[in-house]
């Protein structure tokens, strides 16, 4: 069959650095215990290091781009704005379904993989403005979450797709959303690299996204797939997509669906799809019937994780060509997986397949947080157990002192006292649990890869801490047991963590004044700042 | 202050009340609990007789942050060490001062400022074998070079300080829709 495959990704090869980092001498020279690694850039690109790019997008040298985001430089405000708005202006105006032409490469999930994108554009050869001949692409989506590098591979993208729009296609896939990117990390990205503002621009780019690409109106390329909502290509282009999708609609489906697992059965069309808890399994026969209709050869597709980065379902009926074909195109998923990842060459005479292994990439902390962020549930935790042994000490005390008390009105004192005591132990212990739980949090967010710390939902809020914790261990759980819990649609978790928390029937109502009163729907990031401030006032109170 | 009688003096005492946020009554109070913790009656708190309090030794902190409470580094902690670590904790504790003891537990080596080196040792011993150096050393020079404002390649009292209230503002997050 060939080779073993190796678990250790390859070292990625980057550009030359940019001499300009923007670091000063005392950075450069501080002593660090693994020298030999780069230190990221600081310098940000800004408007002014492309001369004119504002009244045109394509004076933005694609390289240099590169070669600053390889060091995990950022761009100014400014130009990361230009870029987005540019992008959204011309998006906007596409229709649904774009009509291209092969030969052209088609590339499944990303994810946030950024040294993985480089690696397979160099491999299929960039874009190139200049030359016409250069390589056609089509993107089927899901270019951020999971990975830390969602940014830089939607702005390339985007780069890409402004400089060379007739052979660059961006589809939509099923994390370009508000309520993906909100549960997963790219929301916590974008404010950790820029703010909340630039992350608004973000998702009105994603709504804008078209849905599929009919290339030489033969093969139907889209992010999931079909239901039996979508029974003929202007059905799909009938529809509004600008927004975020609601379940159980032609939008939602058409970004969530998976062929049947058991694909052998002739007999089904289409039925629900118990593994997402959203959208379709479609069969070969809902397939057939849905080629057969549309004229249609196959429907090119990303959305499952392969082990080899690609699948080619059998073929059904007269034509010998696969009626379904996955790609995926983020080798190493989420650090643990160890797949290979693939993009399809596809010409009027041919359909190739290239693949690839992972390589590195500079780590970060999924939610982004800063090492001091992360490391405070431990202090917090270490000083709430030495409070509740000191209160159990004096409770042990006054106990004592009552058995030594022979007046009456003493011991009743002093188990008033003790009553106080107890209320203060109590409250004590229960800071220590919600502290521990946290660093059970910090520790699964290092250990689990792919760790997701998500968002809890509405409901258990007004059940109080324990619920909360019990929820979030729920969680910790689900994922040390596989990553199978993070390809679920987050409302169909939510119900999963609700029952953990023995949250019933319809709260979301009664829970909603709680969650006005705080202001917020509350992250753990949340909660955990709600106790520091209970604690010692140790963080600012706002 | 190597006291084994079974109450302070007033002398001691009067000292406390002042270089603490204690009132005397609580002081009283709290020298019969590290009497009960001080398992031997030496008159200190060894590190050893703090890892006898439950679940403590768990914690990966532990010994950095006795090993602050410990101000003359004789390494055990007595009475008045005790009381001046707790007082910083207590509801009456400044917030600046509660933040001076959590800069104080990543400053290794004691100079002032949280420099790369001390963020990544002290980071280690939470992180044990869930991260490669590689990876602990990449997070650390991104907080370090995030939080050094005034470009000396260092963590200053009041850098740490901008880099908590900052993460607490972004930990907020919010549904848009």
């Amino acid at each position: 069959m060939g080779k073993q495959k190796s678990s250790h990704p390859k070292r990625a090869v980057l550009s030359e650095r940019p001499k300009d980092d923007g670091l000063t001498a005392e950075q450069k020279a501080m002593v660090r215990v693994r020298k030999d690694l780069p230190l990221p850039i600081k310098k940000k690109l800004g408007i002014d290091d492309f001369p004119d790019c504002d009244s045109d997008i394509c004076k933005i040298d694609v390289k240099t781009i590169r070669s600053h985001f390889e060091y995990e430089g950022r761009l100014s405000d400014e130009l990361i704005r230009l870029i987005l708005s540019e992008a959204l202006a011309s998006l906007q105006a596409l229709p649904n379904i774009v009509k291209i032409t092969s030969p052209i490469c088609v590339v499944g999930d990303i994810h946030g993989q950024y040294y993985d994108l480089l690696h397979l554009l160099d491999i299929g050869k960039w874009p190139d403005q200049t030359n016409p001949k250069s390589t056609k692409y089509l993107f089927l989506g899901d270019y951020v979450d999971r990975g830390t590098f969602g940014v830089e591979c939607f702005i390339t993208l985007a780069l890409l797709y402004l400089q060379n729009p007739k052979s660059v296609t961006l589809l939509r896939g099923n994390h370009e959303t508000a309520h993906m990117t909100q549960h997963f990390n790219f929301f916590a990205e974008v404010c950790s690299k820029y703010d909340e503002s630039i992350y608004d621009l973000f998702l009105e780019c994603f709504y804008a996204l078209p849905l599929c690409a009919l290339v030489d109106g033969k093969m139907l390329g889209v992010h999931g797939g079909i239901s039996s909502r979508v029974k003929t290509l202007e059905d799909i282009n009938r529809i509004r997509r600008h927004e975020e999708y609601k379940p159980n609609t032609i939008l939602n489906d058409l970004l969530w669906s998976d062929p049947l697992p058991n694909w052998k059965n002739k007999a089904i069309t289409f039925i629900p799809n118990t593994q997402r808890g959203t959208g379709a399994f479609y069969g070969q026969a809902g397939v057939k019937e849905f080629l057969t209709r549309n004229g249609v050869l196959c429907i090119i597709r990303g959305h499952e994780m392969q082990d080899t980065g690609y699948k080619l379902y059998p073929p059904i009926a007269d034509t010998p060509f696969p009626p379904v074909i996955t790609v995926f195109s983020a080798p190493n998923y989420t650090d643990s997986y160890n797949n290979t990842g693939a993009f399809l060459d596809i010409g009027p005479k041919h359909l190739n397949v290239k693949t690839y292994r992972g390589v590195t990439h500079p780590y970060a902390l999924p939610s982004h947080q800063s090492v001091f962020d992360w490391s405070v549930p431990f202090a917090a935790h270490f000083l709430s157990i030495l409070m509740e042994s000191m209160f159990k000490k004096t409770e042990e005390m006054l106990l004592d002192d009552a058995k030594d008390c022979s007046e009456e009105s003493a011991v009743a004192k002093r188990m008033r006292r003790v009553r106080i005591v107890r209320k203060k132990i109590a409250s004590a212990a229960l800071m220590k649990f919600m502290f521990k739980t946290l660093t059970e949090e910090s520790e699964a967010v290092v250990k689990i890869k792919g760790f997701n710390k998500g968002i809890l939902p509405r409901g258990i809020l007004q059940k109080g801490p324990e619920a909360v914790a019990a929820a979030n261990r729920v969680l910790i759980e689900l994922q040390k047991n596989g990553d199978a819990v993070n390809e679920m649609s987050p409302i169909a978790l939510e119900r999963i963590m609700l029952e953990a928390a023995g949250v019933e029937g319809d709260t979301v109502a009664a829970d909603k004044r709680l969650v006005e009163s705080l202001d917020a729907k509350m992250s753990t990031d949340g909660i955990a700042k709600k106790l520091r401030i209970l604690w010692g006032r140790m963080y600012k109170k706002y | 202050m190597g006291s084994t009688e079974s109450t302070l003096s007033e002398a001691e005492l009067d000292e406390l009340q002042h270089s603490t946020n204690f009132t005397p009554t609580e002081i009283r109070r709290l020298y019969k609990r590290f009497r009960k913790l001080d398992k031997d009656d030496s008159g200190a708190i060894t590190t050893d007789e703090f890892m006898m309090i439950p679940e403590l030794s768990m914690n990966p902190l532990a010994p950095r942050t006795i090993a602050l409470f410990d101000t003359d580094h004789d390494d055990a902690v007595n009475f008045k060490e005790f009381i001046e670590a707790l007082s910083v904790f207590s509801v009456r504790g400044a917030k600046r001062e509660k933040l001076q003891f959590a800069f104080k537990i990543y400053d290794l080596d004691k100079d002032g400022y949280i420099s790369n080196k001390d963020l990544f040792l002290v980071v280690k011993t939470m992180v044990g074998s869930n991260l490669t150096e590689v990876q602990l050393q990449q997070i650390v020079d991104k907080t370090i070079l995030e939080a050094d404002l005034d470009g000396d390649g260092k963590i200053s009292f009041d850098e740490f300080c901008k880099v908590l209230e900052a993460t607490d503002l972004a930990a907020k997050l919010s549904i848009k829709l």
